[in-house]
């Protein structure tokens, strides 16, 4: 194994100043926070001391949004950033899937250290979607292309694999028990690796076409699944194999993201009702939330305690739902 | 601090990636949501087979957004230079697509990929 590190001190830390808090809307429940001009927040993850992690896609590097005083920092990460996902590691690190630098970027809030882990460059352009912790701290990836792949952390090589049924692989989630799962939205299937030998398993779900865009684990290691094509949110269980699902309400719903949170509640972002909605698995009971812009384009949900986070990609902007 | 560490694959076959001439190589920023195959279909993006010249939202099986309705009300046609000033920063000629994609900066780049959507008419 070749391995090169470069460090290259001083990461460019911009404090921008103070963006202005835009009224609440819907209920009084969503806040949300502007943006540095032409910032485009794809994704959204909980930063330290109630801040919010955003993966900058159009603007490049990471961007963290201080609720308390509306003011925006953004870290750079270098000429051709364009990160897609952003998670927050157990031990506050963000980890973010660069499409544009074709790499894996850690940023730690405590030392402000970037580091970069490059794909090759005989593996191509990947397009970085989402990335996942498994139990042993190691960080998996996935590539809309065709691919899948894991930065080891301990020694920072990356390793990257073929998917099963090519390009597709987009959301990533880990289990309570470590285990990881990727969602296909072209290949319309859930895969389940195996953390130590690398290999994929397709799942296939029970509707077909269904477009699973995104994935997330709930407290018993069941994934639930948004499904773009279909417009249901349906959910697996690795115990016995079980599927089942739900069509969101209304006319022509498009599930983009799901989110579980600390209760077991199911969160979904939903393009035809233009919605943030709840699913209640207990009681298989939907609430629907407009989102307080038209056409928010909200690709993606995370959240903390009492609260759902997430990204207006539309209006570029960053909201908080108090649950 | 930046650092940069380089990497090794395994069980990924880079003569897949070496083995595409230019335009495909090219093609690939685009890959993940677009076919060239007619009879692909029911990808996140529209079919791209035929797209230069082509009339936006023209595609009757596929749901364009309201932005590039409105554009294609108001005239847009795939030309090499609409493709190209898409293709370059596709949020600034079109600010409310969905599609989320930073553009491809290098204008080389770009000629290249539209070459390589020309092979398919």
């Amino acid at each position: 194994m070749k391995r090169l590190a470069i460090i290259l001190a001083g990461a460019l830390v911009l404090v921008l100043a103070a963006w202005p808090q835009v009224a609440s809307a819907a209920e009084g429940r969503f806040t949300t926070f502007k943006l540095p001009d032409g910032n485009y927040p794809h994704d959204v993850s909980p930063g330290p001391d109630g801040t919010i992690f955003y993966a900058d896609q159009r603007r490049g590097g990471i961007g963290i949004v201080d609720p308390k005083s509306g003011k925006v920092e953004k870290v750079p990460f270098g000429e051709g950033s364009a990160p897609h996902g952003v998670i927050t590691g157990p031990d506050g690190k963000a980890w973010l899937t660069d499409g544009g630098l074709n790499a894996m970027v850690s940023y730690d809030p405590a030392t402000k250290k970037v580091s970069i882990y490059k794909l090759p460059e005989d593996t191509g352009y990947t397009n970085l979607n989402t990335a996942a912790i498994d139990r042993k701290g190691d960080v998996w990836f996935t590539g809309q292309t065709g691919i899948y792949g894991k930065v080891d952390v301990t020694s920072g090589k990356v390793t990257v694999w073929t998917a099963p049924k090519g390009r597709g692989p987009y959301g990533i989630t880990a289990t309570k028990k470590g285990d990881v799962y990727y969602a296909s939205l072209a290949g319309s299937y859930v895969g389940r690796i195996d953390i130590e030998t690398g290999q994929a398993t397709v799942v296939e779900p029970p509707t077909k076409n269904q477009g699973a865009r995104r994935v997330w684990a709930d407290s018993k290691d069941r994934i639930w699944v948004s499904e773009w094509n279909s417009g249901n949110v349906s959910v697996y269980d690795p115990a016995d194999g079980s599927w089942k699902q739900w069509k969101l309400p209304g006319d022509g719903p498009k599930t983009y993201a799901v989110y579980v949170d600390d209760e077991d509640k199911v969160w979904l972002a939903d393009w035809g009702a233009n919605a943030l909605v709840k699913f209640d698995p207990a009681t298989e009971k939907f609430e629907v939330f407009p989102f307080p812009a038209s056409t928010a384009n909200v690709r993606q949900i995370d959240g903390r305690k009492g609260e759902i986070l997430l990204p207006l990609s539309g209006p570029r902007l960053v909201a908080v739902f108090k649950k | 601090m930046l650092s940069v560490s380089s990497v090794v694959i395994l069980s990924f076959s880079a003569a897949q990636a070496q083995q595409r001439d230019a335009g495909e190589r090219a093609y690939q920023k685009c890959y993940s949501c677009h076919s060239v195959d007619p009879k692909e279909t029911g990808l996140s993006g529209p079919n791209l087979a035929g797209v230069v010249g082509r009339r936006a939202a023209a595609l009757p099986n596929f749901v364009y957004s309201p932005a590039l309705k409105r554009a294609a009300a108001n005239g847009l046609v795939w030309t090499d230079e609409a493709l190209d000033r898409y293709l370059a920063d596709p949020l600034e000629m079109l600010p409310e697509t969905t599609m989320s994609f930073p553009g491809v900066k290098n204008a080389a780049d770009r000629r290249t990929i539209i070459d390589y959507l020309r092979r398919f008419p």
